[in-house]
């Protein structure tokens, strides 16, 4: 907009306002809820204003073991979630790299069929095959283990198809002239290939980290030892008290907890997420 | 440095398409060979079979005399430029030139030497930390051709590298590459479409159309004397002018006139005249005894050369269309037809049925 309308810019900048007050409303009130005592929470009327119990109450979740909590401090639940969501994403790259790699640089017998039902993966999501998932998982005496959290979430159709996507991009005078210049395929992968995706990689392992961090119902099923509970279904855990009051003091600062490690990695890979979203540099 | 050898060269694709047949050529050390040939005529196929992207159907492939048909590209020691330069994007040039050098295990020293030696003869100088999207477009054709010749491989390999470049870069970039080949002595093969690249910068030509080499020879030989009617047409420009004749004994009917030849021909019947549109000039009336009436429909001046693009009554009353090449400037603004002479020795004669250069005797 060329014209600057002061009705206009008004709206607009109104409009924005109320989006932020929308989105950041809510968090608001969970820092104030982590500010306040248990009883102060339930009284009827939550408040406004933090409070002063904001050490205490967050001392009590990290170090877990008390009144409200599910057993086990929320650092180890934020460690578990770290180890999943990690290996999720980790995982979702190494493989959907190779996998998209030999896909769109390689001949073999039935290699389309092979991608359609890679493809055809991506109409199946966890929910929908979670019962057999779960079959196999139990079957193979992975409950309660980091593996069992992770392996069965790493095959990714979403990220092999981003992946072939850009490497079809991939001029082939480019593998053709790493090829006369004695680039065999590893070399090849790791020279030439990765380096150009950098940006596609980042933007894919934000996607992916959260992916895993938020993952809820997968946690929920495969866990029944509080040792491996990952935050998210901690939270769960924590408002199934039944009868019992639920302790808002401490809920509410692990829900904030469970916030920071996302945020911290958008932030990180902020330039390159965008980047890898909108650039198409070659 | 490396003789080159093409013993029947065939390329058949799974799809039963024939794109190279049957090709033979010995090609010299030092030699520079351009394949020229219209776009689909097997010309990049050939290429990309001498560096080894493209398997060869039949046939042998020697380099300094060892086969080399079933050798990956990078065990042949050839260097290709690419029409798009495929630099690797995320390296610096230093990179770009070194990498090849890295991966066949040369030392760091040896490296860099090689690297900075071949910056300076091709003026990278003061360009070997940049990125390729960083340089023009000039500049990354220099880069490309950096990494062909640091490896100062047997034979070079050229694929249209100069057609994404424009005009006046072009015609600078032809007279660098031919120097720098002559220079380093290294045998060459360059494909492209272009017929002023081709006759500007072979040492030999390989005039190729539909996947076979229709007239192998040196430039002035093929524009000269060339073999067939697509050869004749395809190097000069204009291209050639084509009529139809018959050939009785040395007497040669062209539309209504007959014509004398100077030479003989051990044959007879129906006849494609080629004539080149420089070979036309204006009629002189002491010296001339045949002339075309050129109904001038449009003149294209070039400053030292004017074009002019006409009908000439053909046989049968048809008009055939013709280009003529006149010195100077054309200034008749007459409906008069334009009398054309041309010294007879510089006609072309193909059999019409086999397409061959017809033999004089």
């Amino acid at each position: 907009m060329v014209e600057n309308r002061f009705w206009l810019n008004l709206l607009s900048h109104l409009v924005l306002g109320l989006g932020v007050l929308l989105v950041a409303f809510p968090i608001w009130i969970a820092f104030v809820a982590s500010t306040h005592s248990a009883q102060g929470l339930v009284s009827g009327t939550i408040p406004f204003w933090p409070g002063d119990l904001f050490l205490e109450n967050f001392s009590q979740v990290l170090s877990g073991g008390n009144d409200g909590s599910v057993g086990v401090s929320a650092m180890l639940m934020l460690f578990n979630s770290l180890v999943m969501a990690l290996g999720i994403s980790i995982g979702k790259i190494v493989i959907s790299l190779m996998a998209a790699y030999a896909i769109v640089f390689f001949r073999f017998p039935l290699r389309s069929v092979c991608f359609w039902i890679i493809f055809m993966t991506l109409m199946l999501p966890v929910e929908v095959r979670i019962m057999p998932t779960f079959q196999v998982v139990a079957n193979l005496n992975l409950l309660d283990s980091y593996t069992g959290l992770t392996l069965p979430l790493i095959a990714s159709a979403t990220a092999t198809f981003l992946l072939r996507q850009f490497y079809m991009t991939i001029p082939p005078e480019l593998v053709e002239a790493a090829r006369v210049d004695g680039a065999g395929p590893v070399k090849f992968l790791f020279d030439i290939l990765l380096p150009l995706s950098r940006t596609n990689l980042a933007a894919l392992f934000v996607i992916m980290f959260i992916y895993g961090w938020n993952q809820y119902l997968w946690p929920l099923l495969v866990t029944t030892d509080e040792h491996y509970y990952t935050i998210v279904m901690g939270i769960q855990r924590m408002l199934a008290v039944g009868d019992d009051e639920v302790a808002w003091n401490i809920v509410m600062p692990t829900t904030l907890l469970a916030m920071l490690p996302p945020v911290g990695v958008v932030l990180m890979m902020q330039r390159l997420f965008v980047k890898g979203l909108v650039e198409t540099e070659k | 440095m490396a003789t080159l050898t093409l013993d029947a060269i065939s390329k058949k694709y799974p799809n039963g398409h024939e794109a190279i047949k049957h090709l033979s050529i010995d090609i010299a050390d030092g030699e520079f060979i351009v394949i020229v040939g219209p776009s689909g005529c097997g010309k990049s196929s050939l290429l990309r079979m001498l560096a080894g992207l493209e398997t060869v159907s039949s046939g042998e492939l020697l380099i300094d005399g060892n086969r080399v048909n079933e050798k990956e590209p990078a065990q042949r020691d050839i260097a290709m430029v690419f029409q798009n330069y495929a630099l690797y994007p995320h390296m610096t040039v230093y990179d770009n030139m070194a990498y090849g050098l890295k991966n066949r295990g040369f030392g760091k020293q040896e490296i860099a030497q090689r690297v900075e030696r071949t910056a300076s003869v091709l003026q990278l100088d003061h360009l070997l930390t940049r990125k390729p999207r960083q340089l023009s477009g000039g500049q990354r054709q220099r880069v490309a051709m950096g990494r062909a010749i640091v490896r100062d491989p047997k034979v070079f390999l050229f694929d249209e590298p100069l057609s994404n470049l424009d005009a006046k870069l072009r015609v600078q970039m032809r007279i660098e590459i031919k120097r720098l080949q002559r220079e380093l002595g290294t045998t060459a093969v360059y494909v492209t479409h272009d017929q002023i690249e081709a006759m500007t910068m072979a040492d030999r030509l390989i005039v190729i159309n539909n996947g076979a080499a229709e007239q192998i020879g040196t430039p002035m030989d093929i524009y000269d004397s060339p073999q067939t009617p697509f050869v004749a047409s395809f190097i000069g420009s204009p291209s050639m002018n084509f009529l139809d004749g018959e050939l009785i004994g040395d007497q040669l009917r062209l539309g209504s006139e007959s014509i004398t030849l100077p030479k003989k021909h051990e044959f007879e019947g129906a006849v494609k005249v080629g004539i080149r549109p420089e070979h036309l000039h204006r009629f002189d009336h002491d010296q001339e005894r045949f002339s075309l009436n050129l109904n001038v429909q449009l003149a294209e001046p070039l400053g030292a050369d004017t074009l002019l693009h006409g009908v000439v009554p053909g046989a049968n009353g048809a008009d055939v269309e013709l280009t003529a090449r006149l010195r100077g400037e054309y200034r008749d603004v007459s409906d008069e037809p334009l009398r054309l002479g041309l010294d007879l020795n510089d006609l072309h004669l193909f059999d019409s049925k086999t397409d061959q250069r017809l033999a004089t005797c």
